[in-house]
């Protein structure tokens, strides 16, 4: 019996001396052959060109085996963070999510890439990517990440609403000192219109969807120190200069009229039930929508035509809008930095950026790319090639990249924000009330943001 | 004095360790091993990537002062409060009725139990549309019956808490069968005696049906007011905690400060302050247990 006993004990012993020899027996194999991973958000249309990318890179590179890992947008964060915590980060991950190349960087997550771009030139041709772009993966000077794609803000709409409504198109010149806010107003109201009959509007005009630090910036001022865009923590927000204050108590009081004076924009209440229906501006219920380029990814409902058009000055001289750079980064714990960056300048070549343009609805960072991009845009806009051309130098050169991106500790802070200006929307309390309340919820958010980090 | 193991008794019990082992490692590798961690993370300041670095008992002190932590914890009490003793209730009147000698009856007990197999995310889908002020079903009826303007539900920071008890009775179906089960245990003769005596149907159910389920429903009571405090598919999916922290669950709260701010050390602390609460009440309802709980097992003295 004891025997018995002996033999089970024994064949436990094999099971598990088995499972860790063949698993042993694998990582030799893997040992000539550097395994890089990469982090990625599962997108239906990105996910499957980067596994034809990592195809052909990997049947090319065979020292090199690139392998990805997908997972839900809303998990990309907990991922990174909890692989990183675990000791086996991905080698190469970039702001998929709501943490940006900044918050990396605080925490000392990413390799400074300068050197091996210097080095790699020849081959990497940094003076093609957009200035901007570039800017927007620099943290205190230092090149953080290599963008692979962007998005744009510029003024997305439906062009057979004007057309029905008898209304000219909006410019594409982003310096046309007559095109302004008012303007757009006036045009959004033509645009709104109850079609049933029932007194209830089913055809908005406009749906403007920039954040916070977006309007300020518009208005003319700005919710953070310049530095704090290079990488350096915020201590506090930047409204208690007059100018700034009075840039974002003026937007918010003309995002307020949009809804509830001018009427052309939907309540949240209603902007959610025409969301729940698709993208806005795709439903056909809206005329207008000044946002980032993914009111116009996917498939275009084809019973409409489309436009792209210059976001108007709210004051006058003053235009800056965002820009969304996506920065490959290396982790700084990665064992094979020098394979990564391969896959890295392999993704950012123009042949990959070529093939990821054609089947994704993403821009390239590469400025020699934009013809290609315009050619595959142009027959579902109303625009002329030069006209999208003009509107994208503009997209390119009055913007900053976007503050989720650059702040440190961002989404915590926009959270804190959104939920304090709730009562605009329901029109509980006056803009004025709300934002100083707002001011003061957010500066406690950034107390506790930097009590969180060893600063560095 | 502990008799000598007989050697069958010795070599069964070093089966069932050599058996239970997977599972103990398992418990102690991915239970007790995260709680402890939790417990030491709840005195440190830890965003994850960078080491945690200890600051005692900062992060408790942070939470008293946290307006969000009140808010969250009157939010979920809110609910917990409405929606364990009406779900107890309804469920108990559904199960009542369908007690009763009925054809089809396994059809009825499927229909109601079937919303319980539906996954979280899907029902609050769902609910989202019929929530939806515009275009859902209930403000259609609301008007179409009652000439009633329904509110903004979801999007009102009056109604949302309410929407989601109303959402919560969706899944009332789990406990419907326990009380089934329950009821049909009942002794007739007890109803029988009941009857001779003259009882009418209220006394009985007051002095028998309600006796004789309740350590049924001490069960479903703490039950529910454990899976109330737990609440967060619900206000991940459809709210995000708002509007305005009108349904921040202590959940959610707890959730976005670990992952959402990467503040791992402040949402321990939050963890743990909710085992407590979650401890103490189910500590004071056992305790109370002895003055309404009737089981026919054990004797008076």
């Amino acid at each position: 019996m004891v025997r018995r006993f002996r033999g089970m004990c024994f064949l436990v012993v094999l099971v598990i001396a088995s499972v860790i020899l063949s698993s042993l027996v694998t990582s030799l194999s893997y040992a000539e052959k550097a395994k890089v991973t990469i982090l990625w958000r599962d997108d239906p249309d990105e996910v499957p060109v980067l596994d034809e990318i990592i195809k052909d890179f990997n049947s090319t590179h065979p020292n090199i085996t690139v392998e990805a890992i997908v997972v839900p947008y809303d998990e990309y964060d907990p991922k990174l963070f909890s692989m990183w915590a675990a000791g086996t980060p991905p080698d190469i991950f970039w702001c998929a999510a709501e943490s940006g190349y900044v918050d990396h960087a605080i925490r000392d997550m990413n390799f400074t890439l300068d050197t091996l771009v210097n080095r790699d030139k020849n081959v990497i041709n940094i003076k093609d990517f957009y200035p901007a772009a570039i800017e927007g993966a620099t943290f205190r000077g230092d090149l953080k990440g290599l963008p692979f794609a962007q998005a744009y803000t510029a003024i997305f709409y439906n062009a057979t609403l004007f057309d029905d409504a008898g209304i000219k198109y909006p410019t594409t010149n982003w310096t046309d000192k007559n095109w302004t806010w008012d303007k757009l107003v006036g045009i959004a109201k033509k645009l709104t219109k109850d079609i049933n009959g029932d007194g209830k509007i089913d055809q908005y005009g406009l749906l403007d969807t920039r954040d916070l630090f977006e309007m300020a910036w518009a208005w003319g001022g700005d919710m953070f120190d310049p530095n704090v865009y290079k990488g350096y923590p915020p201590e506090k927000l930047t409204l208690d200069k007059p100018k700034n204050y009075n840039a974002l108590l003026t937007a918010l009081q003309k995002r307020v009229d949009l809804v509830y004076k001018d009427k052309v924009s939907p309540t949240p209440a209603t902007q959610q039930v025409i969301e729940q229906m698709g993208p806005p501006l795709k439903t056909g219920r809206l005329g207008m929508v000044i946002s980032g380029d993914w009111s116009i990814w996917g498939a275009m409902p084809k019973n409409y035509k489309w436009g792209i058009g210059a976001v108007p000055y709210s004051v006058p001289n003053v235009k800056k809008v965002c820009l969304y750079t996506d920065p490959l980064e290396i982790a700084r714990t990665s064992k094979h930095p020098n394979e990564a960056w391969e896959f890295i300048k392999y993704l950012a070549s123009p042949s990959a950026q070529k093939k990821l343009m054609e089947k994704t609805s993403r821009i390239s960072s590469r400025q020699s790319l934009r013809k290609n991009y315009i050619e595959k845009i142009s027959p579902l806009m109303v625009n002329t090639k030069q006209g999208l051309d003009q509107v994208l130098s503009g997209a390119f050169k009055y913007c900053q990249e976007d503050a989720e991106h650059t702040v440190f500790g961002f989404y915590k802070l926009q959270s804190v924000w959104t939920s304090e200006t709730d009562p605009l929307w329901l029109e509980k309390k006056g803009v004025k009330e709300v934002l100083d309340t707002m001011i003061v919820k957010v500066n406690q958010a950034i107390e506790e943001n930097l009590k969180g980090i060893v600063v560095r | 004095m502990k008799t000598r193991m007989s050697p069958m008794a010795k070599r069964e019990e070093r089966y069932f360790y050599l058996c239970i082992s997977p599972w103990i490692a398992g418990f102690l590798i991915f239970t007790a091993g995260p709680i402890v961690a939790s417990l030491f993370f709840s005195f440190c300041n830890y965003d994850v990537v960078t080491p945690p670095n200890w600051v005692g008992i900062q992060n408790y002190k942070r939470l008293i002062s946290d307006p969000l932590f009140w808010q969250s914890l009157k939010v979920t009490s809110y609910f917990s409060l409405v929606s364990v003793p009406l779900g107890i209730a309804l469920s108990l009147i559904i199960a009542i009725l369908l007690n009763q000698n009925i054809k089809g009856l396994t059809w009825f007990r499927t229909i109601y139990y079937m919303p319980s197999v539906i996954s979280g995310v899907a029902v609050a889908l769902l609910w989202m549309w019929i929530f939806n002020p515009e275009f859902g079903v209930l403000n259609f009826l609301l008007w179409k019956l009652f000439h009633i303007q329904g509110p903004a539900w979801l999007m009102s920071e009056e109604w949302v808490i309410p929407a989601l008890i109303i959402m919560s009775l969706w899944g009332i179906g789990g406990d419907i069968v326990i009380y089934l089960a329950g009821l049909q245990g009942i002794p007739t003769e007890l109803y029988e005696a009941a009857e001779i005596d003259g009882a009418n149907s209220f006394n009985k159910f007051l002095n028998i049906t309600i006796p004789m389920m309740s350590p049924v429903l001490l069960f479903t009571l703490i039950m529910g007011i454990i899976n109330s405090f737990q609440v967060f598919t619900q206000a991940y999916v459809m709210t995000r905690g708002g509007p305005h922290y009108a349904s921040l669950f202590y959940v959610l709260y707890i959730y976005q400060n670990a992952f959402q701010f990467f503040s791992m050390g402040y949402a321990s602390a939050l963890s743990w302050i909710l085992f407590l609460i979650i401890l103490a009440l189910t500590f004071l309802i056992f305790k109370s247990s002895p003055l309404w709980v009737y089981y026919e097992s054990t004797r008076e003295r």
